[in-house]
Parts: C-alpha cells; sequence; structure tokens
C-alpha cells in the first residue's frame, strides 16, 4: 500500500528544494515549549519588488521601508493563537546580493506565555506583502515536525 | 407522537423494502467513514514511520530520495557520507544522539542495514514507541544479525539460523552472495507496522567485515579473500556510511543544525526534518484522498437514490393508505410531513447501523489491518468530520423524503378511494 502512495508522490510531489523563486518562500518555525525561533528565507524581490543592488536613493527607500514593515509586521503575518500571548522579536536580518538576484533572510525570536502544542498558527502573507504567492512553512516542536505549503492569507497549521 | 406511529406502523408494514433500504444507507455510511478512517489510518502510519528523530542526514540528493532510501527501504543512495564526516558532524554540542545507517546489501529480497546499538536505543516510530526485541539480543558479535519481524515470518526463522547476505540489493535470491561471511540470527524484533520490520540488521563492523575484500567492487579472488576467522570486530574500522538519523537537544538547535550541515564545507550533505518531508510528501498526495471522498459521496448518492426509488414505488401501493388519512381529516401537508418524517427515521436508522457496523469492522479488522498493511486504526470515537458526515447524510436523506411527499400531495382524494378499472 505504501509503495503505490509513495510512487505516486515520487511522479507528483517532487519539488524542488532552495531555488529561488520570485513569489515564494520558505519558513521555518522551531520551538521548545513556550520558546521559538522563526527562520525565513525570501527572494527579495518578493519584499521590494526589485533583485538589483539599491544604489539609487528611491531604492535604497524601498528597501528600508519593506524591511521595517517585515520587522513591524511580522505577527500579522505569522498569527499564533492570542491566548498563548507570544512576542515576536527581530533577530538577523541578512540581504545576500548575488549578480542578479538577492535574498533576504529573517530571523526572529518568539517567546509565549504557554507552549505552543495544541494550538494553531495562521499564515497571511500575502496581507503584508502582496508580491507573495507560495510560502513553504516548516514548523517543529516537541512531538510535532509538520509542513504547509501556503497559497492564501489564513491558511492555518494545528500543531498536533 | 401520531406521526411517529403511524410511520412505524406504516413501515413496519413493509418490512422487507424498508430493511433493504436502511441496509443500502448503512452500507453507503459505514464506506464513508470507513474510507475516511482508512486514510487517517494511512496518514498516520505514513507520517509516524519515523518519529523524536530531528533530523536524517544523507549525501546531497532530494529529500524525497533520502527519505525513501532511509525510512521506506526505497532505492538507493548515490553517494555515501564518510564516517570522519559522521564522527565529525556527531560532536556538535546540540547534537543529542545519532544512529549511523548503513546500506547496500540485502537477503533474500530483503534489506541489510549496518548500524550499531543506538538504533534499538533512539529509534522511535508512531510517537513513543521504540524497537522491541520478541526473542534473543541486539547484535553483540561481529557476525550476529537481527531479524525484522517479517522477515522471520516469512522466511520462518528461528534464533541460531546462518543466514547469507547477497552483494547488492535484489528482489529476490542473490546473484553474488557474501557466502564465505556467513551470519547468525542473534535476535527477532517485535512487529512495528512500519518497514522496520523487513529488514536485516547487524553491525557496521558486520557490514565493513562482508566489504573488506571487495575494495575493487567486484567478488575477491580465492588468493584475495580475507578468511572470517581473521576478522575482528575491535580492530574493523569503519570507512563509510550511506545517512545517519539525528536527534537534537532543544528543536530550536535543529533548525540551526540543519543549516549548518546543509552548508557543511567538508563534504556536500543533506539535513531533512522527518516529519516535515513525509508531511509534504502527504500534502502531495491530496488527490487521493479527494478522489476516495469523491467515490465515498457517490455511494451515499445512491442510497439515497435507492431509498427515493423504494419510498415512490411505494407509494403507488400506499394511495389507499393516504386518501383514507386525508379522509379522516389529515391535511396534504400532514400527509407531506408524514412522508418526509417516514425518510427521516429510515435515514436515523441507516446512519446509526452504518455508524456500528463501521465501529464493529474497526475492531473486527484491526489487528489483521495492522499486520498486513500497516495500517494502525487509532482513535475509537469519531471525529468532527465524521460527525459532520453523518449530519449531511441525514439532512440529505431527510430532504430526499420531499419528492414522493410532493407527489403523495398532489394526489386527489378521490385517486386512492375510487377503485380502478
Amino acid at each position: 500500500m505504501f509503495k503505490v502512495l509513495l510512487i505516486s508522490v515520487m511522479v507528483l510531489a517532487a519539488r524542488d528544494h532552495g531555488s529561488h523563486e520570485h513569489g515564494a518562500g520558505r519558513v521555518s518555525i522551531g520551538f521548545d515549549g513556550r520558546k521559538g525561533r522563526i527562520e525565513m528565507e525570501i527572494p527579495a524581490e518578493t519584499l521590494f519588488g526589485f533583485e538589483h543592488e539599491a544604489k539609487s536613493k528611491k531604492d535604497k527607500q524601498k528597501k528600508e521601508e519593506a524591511l521595517k514593515n517585515l520587522e513591524e509586521k511580522i505577527t500579522e503575518m505569522i498569527v499564533f493563537d492570542p491566548a498563548l500571548k507570544c512576542e515576536v522579536r527581530k533577530d538577523i536580518f541578512e540581504v545576500s546580493q548575488s549578480k542578479n538576484h538577492a535574498d533576504v533572510e529573517a530571523d526572529f525570536t518568539v517567546s509565549c506565555d504557554k507552549a505552543v502544542a495544541e494550538s494553531t498558527v495562521s499564515f497571511h502573507f500575502e496581507k503584508v506583502f502582496s508580491r507573495f504567492k507560495k510560502v513553504q512553512v516548516d514548523f517543529i516542536t516537541d512531538g510535532v515536525q509538520k509542513s504547509l505549503q501556503v497559497l492564501k492569507n489564513g491558511d492555518s497549521l494545528e500543531l498536533k | 407522537m401520531v406521526f411517529l406511529k403511524l410511520a412505524i406502523k406504516s413501515l413496519k408494514n413493509r418490512v422487507f423494502t424498508t430493511g433493504l433500504t436502511v441496509l443500502s444507507i448503512a452500507l453507503s455510511v459505514t464506506l464513508l467513514l470507513s474510507v475516511e478512517r482508512a486514510k487517517r489510518a494511512a496518514e498516520e502510519g505514513f507520517t509516524q514511520t519515523i518519529s523524536k528523530t530531528d533530523l536524517i542526514v544523507g549525501a546531497r540528493s532530494g529529500p524525497l530520495q533520502l527519505i525513501l532510501y532511509t525510512v521506506f527501504n526505497m532505492g538507493n543512495a548515490t553517494h555515501n557520507v564518510s564516517y570522519e564526516s559522521y564522527e565529525d558532524i556527531k560532536k556538535n554540542p546540540a547534537i543529542e544522539w545519532t544512529i549511523p545507517y548503513s546500506l547496500g546489501d540485502g537477503h533474500r529480497g530483503f534489506r541489510v542495514v549496518g548500524t550499531n546499538e543506538d538504533f534499538f536505543k533512539y529509534y522511535h516510530y508512531r510517537g513513543s514507541q521504540k524497537i522491541a526485541l520478541a526473542e534473543g539480543d541486539v547484535f553483540k558479535g561481529l557476525w550476529d544479525v537481527v531479524v525484522g519481524a517479517d522477515v522471520a515470518r516469512k522466511l520462518n526463522y528461528k534464533l541460531g539460523e546462518r543466514i547469507i547476505v547477497t552483494h547488492g540489493v535484489t528482489k529476490g535470491e542473490g546473484v553474488q552472495n557474501h557466502d564465505d561471511k556467513p551470519f547468525v540470527v542473534s535476535g527477532i524484533m517485535k512487529p512495528t507496522g512500519t518497514p522496520l520490520d523487513r529488514g536485516v540488521y547487524m553491525s557496521l563492523q558486520g557490514m565493513e567485515a562482508l566489504h573488506i575484500d571487495w575494495q575493487s567492487g567486484a567478488a575477491p579472488t580465492p588468493e584475495n579473500a580475507v578468511p572470517r576467522e581473521q576478522l575482528n570486530k575491535d580492530t574493523l574500522k569503519v570507512h563509510t556510511i550511506t545517512a545517519f538519523f539525528v536527534g537534537s537537544k532543544t528543536r530550536i538547535d535543529t533548525l540551526r543544525l540543519q543549516r549548518e550541515i546543509n552548508n557543511y564545507k567538508e563534504e556536500p550533505l543533506l539535513a531533512i526534518i522527518p516529519g516535515v518531508t513525509l508531511s509534504e510528501l502527504w500534502n502531495g498526495l491530496s488527490y487521493v484522498e479527494g478522489v476516495l471522498r469523491m467515490i465515498s459521496w457517490m455511494v451515499v448518492v445512491v442510497g439515497f437514490m435507492a431509498m427515493l426509488i423504494a419510498l415512490t414505488t411505494t407509494l403507488n401501493e400506499r394511495r389507499r393508505e393516504m386518501a383514507i388519512l386525508r379522509s379522516v381529516g389529515a391535511t396534504s401537508s400532514q400527509l407531506v410531513g408524514l412522508l418526509v418524517f417516514e425518510s427521516a427515521l429510515l435515514t436515523l436508522l441507516g446512519v446509526i447501523s452504518g455508524a456500528v457496523l463501521s465501529l464493529v469492522l474497526v475492531a473486527a479488522l484491526k489487528p489483521w489491518l495492522e499486520t498486513e498493511f500497516g495500517l494502525y486504526l487509532t482513535g475509537s470515537g469519531f471525529t468532527a468530520r465524521e460527525w459532520v458526515y453523518m449530519l449531511v447524510t441525514l439532512v440529505g436523506g431527510t430532504l430526499i423524503g420531499l419528492v414522493p411527499a410532493m407527489r403523495a400531495q398532489r394526489l386527489a382524494l378521490k385517486d386512492g378511494l375510487s377503485v380502478r378499472l
């Protein structure tokens, strides 16, 4: 039975990991009880609207605004259960620029009043950055390792 | 109350057709609930084949390939991981435990895995289930092997049995056997309902000993062959492994560790979070789930149609009953109510019988499904989704009753009282 399922998977679910795709992003969230970490990898185009090095005043302003937006609106994009009273803080923001592409790596630390296990997390990436089309979210906490492809605002992940 | 009495008496009067209608709805509901339960069991079996392991590390390829050859005994690795890299990564302070995994050989169609005793200590599946031995002991000596439950059952192996390992993984009997170096079954594992049951497990040194005189990749000539007696577990050096499992100290460490291993400079490696990859794979199978659910709903619709046909055809036989009810003062809307009530009653009986039948089937087939298909039917009650299915069936069945009821309403009073010539 598993062989049939796996062969179907091999045909249909093979995906390209780690590739740079505009509109796509990857978010990894790890939690140990009440403390957690969010790691985001996003093509710069999705956040800034361009990928070349920001040299002009206008581009620099756009970049700064986008990064500020990312920092301030992270809790609007990744929404933990309000009962958990989670606080998300910026840790490291890094823009890696290559010749034709740029990626943003953003890490956040999370601290909640209660453990996240058994709760639901919802995602609203497109609401804040309209260029987001799909985001691969991986979530790991004690006893739960889950993945979700967020295609629209409100897609959620149950942590059980 | 009058409705109930009348409906029960009327249904009793047509006990055979009533029984068939209830049976058809019951079978539809049983199928719908069983498909839902089987889907849950398959998902559970699939995603919980391995648990409590934070990372699986192998040579850089695809996550799918890595999980298939390590967890599901399918396919082969394109490259190995050097033992030095494994030892180096193992020293990372974020790592709590590791299990080395060396693949490549087979035994009569089953995979042979070289590992160490940590495999029995740390490998978990289905939550916190651990590997346990039904008989014997783990491999202590160089020539000891532990066989999975399926291997022991299918090949009728007992403790002390001598087995020959085949070079490479074959579907049946091997072509090139390591017949100069037989192993002895030292332990038999308890069934796990996972691909672990279809493996033969030996020490990493045992795997190394098999290939010590195969350095050129071909079988050794008589003069190059190293006799079994000359080999010693303590002096054999392990050169490569295929992959390794990692348990990290904290889940936050896991993310960092994954990034570090994926950027490991000495060797191109790939670290995946198994549950995440399995969950991604399962999401890729959602179309199968959709098709199964659609088939079940179609069966429910066929059940409704059977009820509609039964109610409509019996309506003709009940013209006189309807006319008598009208003549004693029942209004046409009361007749509609009676017929809709009847269909609701039939559907309710069908849904209850179907639900009970599905529970009986689960209880009866559970052991067989576990051993034959690795399907673990978890949870004794119904899920919220299953309750919704039953409610939707009940409402649908009740609404179906409106069709014959509207027809009956249109029948004239004299239609039932007058004799047709």
